[in-house]
């Protein structure tokens, strides 16, 4: 099919994707930049390679806590939002109408529409009613509400496309329902439980406006850390902790997907 | 959210009306998790959040009376807030379009005439920003928008193009924005993306074959199939840029602040209860402009069919 037209066509859209994925990626490129710069300003112009802020950053005991903050939210976060999140995709794909309608919806787009750093501010302000002391709690519960909204799309997504023809034939077969739900059900859904965790758990870890004001100063995930360094100074060294993270999360995000043989990005 | 009923693909032929009720989860008492989860961790914060903003700051003269409504009235009436209430709305719209227009062309790109799908390697391009976290791309955008980075001259080009006077790009609207619709077109690409994939191919081989041109075809035939993609990905692009925090933190400055900016600033600077106003105003807003959306593109949408 050569016809007229695809010429312009093709500049077209060589062109429309050069733009697009230069702004996109564009703002990574001065941060993987300064990283290896050995100027000791951010930014600044090219003075010669160095590890040593990757080094100061490995070393640094509030980054390295702060890591360990976020790895226990994120677990913790993660562990609550796919219970929250399968057993509402249950409900969103096969329970009654209004479910399937309203209910699905508000709660799908509800914690979009909210912004994240009001609810952060929300939750201190209810804790402060009954005078609690959050802690990890607060982290927990905030990032779990917060991104339970992605595990239901994911898994509601996959149980619709399943459908429940095997289910019918196991019990029509005389299996329990439990036995069904656990050996059948469930295990059919592990790739997409699987993916979204991940995705949950990377959405988690790289959060600040949710953590902002829930973090007590012992508390701190590590994006809050390095948000409140950069608030102050500008160094080559947050470059690098930046760097890290991403790329031990994207490192994480693409293992999981060769590990447990699920698409994480659909 | 279009869920079909999975009942329906039942072979049962010998009922009429196919019962539900023995599926796993019929019941929809799975959303008992959620609720209980969201009204301990949004709805009873909401309430809490909006007591708060009826009441005078601790900080303040006791000796002053204090009327439950002086917040949102200082709010709407003092320059810096409502300065800042404007503004939102003007960055979150310019936002909206923008992004829409960018993940447009992305997934236009990525999707249209191609015979095989693309590598999952452009997809996970597109993510790569979510997943690394909103920090690492606000550093980004501050090197390139510092005084002789590309993102000034870039910026600056435009303006002497338009007229505008040159000068710095850090610390203004401009930056904050251009960062806002960074932080937005992922997500937009991600609800547009699935829409646009699904058009069938043959329709545009039948549009070609009838002698219309590429370009032609994709803006007749291939842009009304996505017509839903878009208006989801735009009610998405809202809400995002309306509660976009990390970026206009860092792009905008001080002097240049946003609803969740302003929030941020009113804590830092003691001012608990200015700051449940702003926030109780910033919910009311994004919802409200959520739902108007919403009416309004149904109502396009009907007049169209």
């Amino acid at each position: 099919m050569r016809q007229r037209g695809w010429t312009s066509w093709r500049i077209l859209r060589a062109l429309s994707l050069f733009i697009g994925y230069g702004f996109v990626l564009g703002p990574v490129l001065p941060v993987v930049y300064n990283a290896f710069n050995a100027s000791p300003i951010f930014p600044a112009p090219f003075e010669g390679l160095t590890l040593e802020w990757f080094r100061s950053v490995v070393t640094s005991e509030q980054y390295m806590s702060g890591a360990i903050v976020s790895i226990e939210v994120g677990i913790g976060a993660t562990a609550l939002a796919l219970v929250i999140g399968v057993c509402a995709a249950f409900a969103v794909v096969r329970g009654p109408a209004w479910i399937r309608g309203g209910a699905a919806t508000s709660l799908l787009m509800g914690p979009i529409v909210i912004p994240q750093i009001v609810i952060g501010l929300a939750i201190l302000e209810a804790a402060s009613q009954l005078s609690f002391r959050l802690g990890l709690a607060g982290l927990i519960i905030a990032h779990a509400v917060f991104v339970s909204p992605f595990i239901i799309r994911v898994v509601a997504g996959a149980l619709e496309v399943q459908g429940s023809n095997l289910e019918s034939a196991a019990m029509v077969l005389g299996s329990r329902r439990t036995a069904v739900l656990f050996t059948l059900t469930l295990p059919m859904l592990r790739p997409a439980i699987v993916a979204s965790a991940v995705f949950a758990f990377t959405l988690s870890f790289v959060n600040v406006p949710l953590s902002l004001f829930l973090s007590p100063s012992n508390l701190r995930p590590l994006p809050i850390v390095i948000y409140q360094e950069m608030i102050n100074t500008r160094t080559p060294v947050l470059a690098a902790v930046s760097i890290l993270l991403a790329f031990v999360l994207l490192l994480a995000t693409g293992l999981a997907e060769k590990v447990f043989r699920v698409r994480i990005l659909q | 959210m279009e869920v079909a009923s999975s009942a329906r693909s039942l072979p049962l032929p010998l009922l009429k009306k196919r019962p539900r009720s023995y599926l796993i989860g019929a019941s929809g008492l799975g959303l008992l998790p959620a609720v209980l989860a969201f009204g301990i961790a949004v709805l009873w914060p909401a309430i809490a959040i909006f007591q708060r903003s009826l009441e005078a700051n601790p900080l303040a003269d006791p000796s002053l009376v204090h009327r439950p409504w002086d917040n949102y009235a200082k709010l709407f009436s003092e320059p810096l807030y409502l300065d800042a209430m404007i503004r939102t709305l003007r960055v979150s719209v310019i936002c909206t379009v923008a992004s829409i227009l960018i993940s447009l062309a992305i997934v236009v790109g990525l999707t249209a005439y191609r015979r095989k799908e693309v590598s999952s390697i452009w997809i996970f391009a597109l993510i790569a920003p979510i997943l690394s976290g909103p920090i690492i791309i606000a550093l980004g955008w501050i090197g390139l928008f510092v005084n002789d980075g590309i993102g000034f001259m870039v910026v600056n080009a435009v303006r002497a193009l338009f007229g505008f006077p040159e000068g710095r790009v850090l610390d203004t609207e401009v930056a904050m924005t251009i960062g806002t619709i960074h932080f937005v077109v992922p997500f937009a690409v991600l609800t547009l993306y699935p829409v646009a994939r699904a058009v069938p191919r043959e329709l545009l081989d039948v549009s070609l074959t009838l002698g219309v041109r590429p370009v032609a075809t994709l803006w007749r035939v291939f842009l009304p199939m996505c017509r839903s993609g878009l208006i989801a990905a735009s009610i998405i692009a809202l809400a995002m840029a309306l509660s976009a925090f990390v970026n206009a933190q860092f792009l905008g400055g001080e002097r240049n602040l946003v609803l969740t900016t302003l929030v941020s600033q009113l804590i830092n600077t003691f001012n608990p209860t200015m700051a449940a106003a702003a926030s109780a105003v910033l919910v009311v807003l994004g919802l409200a402009l959520v739902a108007a959306y919403g009416r309004i593109l149904a109502r396009l949408e009907a007049r169209r069919t």
